[in-house]
């Protein structure tokens, strides 16, 4: 089955994945980097951290913008229709389950760790990375909605 | 609840009314192509709603369309 077979959602959900890869695996680098040093220890250690990160929800924004057409494009789909139907309304719901189950646990868990004694920023990038293993295991679930079948 | 197996004759019919093509099946009910596939295929369930729209667009009762593979008789 070739992309071209595809609706245009379930493209947009393996662009979602990948950009969520490519985003939060240069976040993953860029924060084990600062956590490395010193710069996440001062009193201005979440304002470090923020800045560290403050870029990812334009850079998703624009890289949804530009990877969406890019892909309808190299599968051959000249006509790409936005249509959104019950079944992709359906996948997507299954999709955001997932996503608000696994920032619900991550929400939890800081809580949980902010009472024992962690840092804001461990706190914080806690949080950080449940809402973007949400985001990647809602879309997995969806894109596998489309492939397995419901 | 009960899973009901539930087969249908959407590709049947649609060769029957003058070769449709899914896509021109898709267009009429407001859904993509790959959905009609996809229910087809019995890959996925539609709502009741698009199950009377695919009826309607095939000239067909409901039951003609999606058939209950698995009915327990009534006499059992």
């Amino acid at each position: 089955m070739g992309y071209q077979a595809m609706c245009q959602q379930e493209r947009a959900s393996i662009v979602a994945i990948v950009i969520n890869l490519l985003l939060n695996g240069y976040v993953v680098l860029r924060l084990a980097e600062l956590f490395g040093t010193d710069a996440l220890s001062g009193d201005n250690a979440t304002m470090v951290w923020a800045r560290a990160i403050v870029w990812v929800i334009p850079a998703a924004i624009v890289l949804t913008i530009v990877l969406n057409p890019l892909f309808s494009m190299l599968s051959k789909d000249r006509n790409p229709k936005n249509l959104v139907d019950e079944r992709d309304r359906q996948f997507q719901l299954r999709g955001l389950y997932v996503t608000l189950i696994s920032t619900g646990i991550g929400y939890m868990t800081m809580i949980f760790v902010l009472a024992t004694g962690w840092s804001a920023v461990a706190g914080l990038t806690l949080l950080y990375g449940s809402c973007a293993a949400g985001d990647l295991l809602g879309n997995v679930v969806r894109l596998s909605s489309y492939r397995i079948g419901a | 609840m009960e899973k009901l197996k539930i087969s249908n004759t959407i590709r049947r019919l649609r060769f029957d009314n003058n070769e449709m093509t899914q896509q021109s099946l898709a267009l009429r009910v407001g859904v993509t192509r790959q959905t009609i596939a996809a229910i087809e295929k019995s890959k996925y369930s539609p709502s009741l709603e698009l199950a009377v729209l695919i009826a309607r667009a095939l000239g067909k009762p409901l039951d003609e369309v999606f058939i209950v593979e698995d009915e327990i008789p009534e006499n059992k």
